[in-house]
């Protein structure tokens, strides 16, 4: 140990440094209070011994110095003193000294002295040490953290979420905390929205935002239908997920043209369907387990669906506001959630307000969890335009010259959407980009017409009135599962024309047909349930032949034709 | 000897110093010469805190090398120059500088050739 001594006393320092150079230290002698300081910060020094008079500055004044300007280190100052008053030991403790040894000097104390400081200063050493590796750490997982916040919000982005028909409420490290916001418009021109928790905190809640998200977007963009996409992610999740860390998600899609929503809760809080005109109210309740917690065998998707129009709005949460507790221990609940909703039905931002009255109640009582709350409003149709860079258009054509032929039979249509399939195999001709939109809502009004109409012969009137979309939902569920024969056949002709190409689609169904001349004719309402309007303006033409159980429609394209 | 050198406190010297102890008590003689002469005026001109100090000092070498004497007058003097209550000058310091010159001749002989 590197000990300075300061002691104007030659004999008595002398003695006193062969003492500590007996036991092996390495000893700074100074003569004078001055020289002592200038040592101090010179070597550094493990321990000090201060000779309490000195001619120039006093051992009080020199340890005050030396221990105003002490760094991180302890060093401690032991005194030498020939004084007994207890006022001026005592001061030897005050100006910053850490013990007194009395004069003469006698070796054996010194030296059990020096033993029991270097014990204590090799704490000080272990807990400085402990504590630089604690920050060290410390830094790096904010670092990691940071790094981390910024790769998962480039993968789990918001989406659409800024789109004027939405207030949500997340905060910006909500991602450690597991819970996850996404929104998309959907390839007909609707919205897809998605609002997951995942269970615990740090990254381990955040690591299942990646692929969930990944999963949402990229299967959204192809048109995969709600179940296809939450069977998906529930096998990624099941396979990804270390045991006791699930998602609860509620997941709704909104069909601007048919203005219905679909909506499915796993594990979530319920959510509310609220329709401002009536002050209606429907409770969308948790129907399966969370995902990531059944095999993808046990897996079973059964989405609801409401009539969803401009005075309705969905409002989705995960528990953190209903757990947020008050000063009482009392929790916020639903109770008092759906009175507020209840009483406050017209507010244009439930979202905001609700976060409002959840801080009114808790107070500054510290919370468990963010709050992440979603409210949509009725989405504006619009159909979405995609460019094609111009390196994919040169390069690929894909299928621009290609014959596609599907048949679908009983069984494969109770258990197969074949709209994404068609779309990504059409739209390998990367020229159609820009109109992935279009043909996505063209492939869908047109099976869905063969299936429901045709194979399932549903009537679309019986969606009119407030009770008749579950009623014809559950028919058509029905239908499917009492099946006995049946299919819809597809063929998709892709030629191309000039600058750009033709596609022609055929879809035959085995149902009864239908008067097609009458639906067709303007004014007529009673078969708008068949997109005929839309698909006509879409389209360059369409026909039908066998008693209307086989249509025909030519899409025309031109490259870059936006 | 009595009272001149405390024997045992000379012995752990001995064995702290080593081969040193000739420069420690070389070091006592040149310290304690200088004081003696200041302590000769200051008892005559100083003011009781100068009294008080030197003999402080000289009391603190003294009691080191176990000159137990001239430590005990050292320490009479610094406590009445605290008081300032310094008498007898002339008596006090032929005291302390006949116990000194002992002292020396004493280290001399038996440690310093």
């Amino acid at each position: 140990m590197k000990i300075l001594i300061a002691d104007d006393n030659n004999v008595e320092r002398l003695i006193l440094a062969k003492v500590l150079e007996q036991s092996g230290h390495e000893v700074i002698q100074a003569a004078t209070g001055n020289q002592a300081v200038d040592f101090y910060f010179q070597h550094e020094p493990a321990l000090v011994f201060l000779d309490v008079l000195m001619p120039d500055l006093d051992g009080y004044d020199v340890a005050y110095a030396i221990k105003k300007k002490q760094d991180i280190r302890w060093v401690p100052i032991i005194f030498l003193t020939s004084l007994t008053d207890a006022y001026d030991l005592a001061k030897c403790i005050d100006c910053g000294g850490d013990d007194f040894v009395s004069k003469p000097i006698d070796q054996i104390i010194i030296k059990a002295k020096v033993n029991a400081f270097a014990r204590i200063s090799h704490l000080y050493e272990t807990i400085d040490n402990q504590k630089k590796e604690i920050q060290f750490h410390n830094d790096h997982l904010i670092q990691e953290q940071e790094a981390a916040k910024k790769i998962f919000n480039n993968i789990a982005h918001r989406g659409c979420l800024d789109a004027e028909n939405i207030n949500y409420h997340l905060s910006p490290m909500s991602i450690f905390n597991g819970d996850l916001m996404l929104a998309a418009e959907t390839p007909m021109g609707g919205m897809r929205l998605m609002l997951a928790d995942f269970t615990g905190h740090g990254l381990p809640a955040a690591i299942g935002a990646m692929p969930t998200s990944e999963i949402f977007y990229g299967m959204s963009k192809k048109g995969f239908s709600i179940p296809d996409m939450m069977v998906e992610m529930n096998t990624r999740l099941y396979s990804v997920l270390p045991r006791g860390i699930f998602c609860c998600v509620v997941i709704a899609d909104i069909d601007a043209l048919d203005k219905r929503i679909t909506i499915w809760n796993a594990g979530a809080p319920q959510a509310y369907l609220i329709n401002q005109d009536s002050g209606e109210i429907a409770l969308i309740h948790s129907t399966h387990l969370p995902l990531g917690v059944q095999s993808p065998q046990k897996f079973k998707v059964e989405p609801v669906v409401y009539p969803f129009s401009e005075s309705d709005r969905l409002l989705a949460i995960t528990d953190g506001i209903i757990e947020s507790v008050n000063h009482n221990s009392e929790m916020f609940g639903e109770e008092r959630m759906l009175d507020y909703i209840k009483s406050n039905l017209k507010n244009a931002n439930l979202c905001d307000s609700l976060i409002d009255e959840s801080i009114k109640f808790t107070g500054d009582a510290e919370q468990g969890d963010d709050l992440s709350l979603l409210e949509v409003g009725f989405p504006h149709h619009h159909l979405e335009q995609a460019y094609a860079s111009d390196s994919q258009v040169k390069e690929l054509t894909g299928t621009l010259d290609s014959k596609l032929g599907l048949c679908l039979r009983k069984i494969s249509l109770r258990k197969f959407d074949p709209i994404p399939l068609l779309l990504q195999t059409l739209l390998e001709c990367k020229e159609l980009t820009p109109h992935r939109s279009r043909i996505f809502t063209i492939l869908s009004e047109l099976f869905n017409n063969a299936l429901e109409h045709g194979v399932l012969g549903l009537d679309s009137a019986t969606k009119n009135g407030s009770e008749g979309f579950a009623t014809y939902y559950q028919q058509r569920i029905d239908g499917l599962a009492n099946l006995k024969e049946g299919f819809v056949q597809i063929e998709i002709d892709h030629k191309p024309v000039g600058d750009g190409g033709e596609i022609i689609f055929d879809f035959i169904d085995s149902g009864e047909g239908f008067d097609f001349q009458k639906a067709l004719a303007a004014g007529s309402k009673h078969y708008s349930g068949r997109g005929l309007p839309l698909l006509k303006d879409l389209c360059q033409s369409i026909e039908f032949f066998d008693d209307g159980r086989h249509v025909r429609v030519v899409y025309q394209w031109q490259a870059n034709s936006e | 000897m009595s009272g001149l050198l405390d024997e045992e406190i000379i012995s752990e010297l001995v064995e702290i110093m080593g081969d040193d102890i000739g420069l420690l008590f070389e070091t006592f003689i040149s310290d304690s010469e200088e004081k003696i002469v200041q302590l000769k005026s200051i008892l005559e001109n100083g003011n009781g805190d100068e009294i008080r100090r030197l003999a402080h000092s000289l009391k603190g070498s003294s009691k080191n090398i176990g000159a137990v004497n001239l430590a005990m007058r050292c320490e009479n003097l610094e406590i009445d120059g605290r008081e300032g209550n310094v008498v007898d000058v002339e008596k006090v310091y032929s005291a302390i500088s006949v116990d000194y010159n002992a002292v020396k001749a004493e280290l001399q002989m038996r440690f310093l050739n």
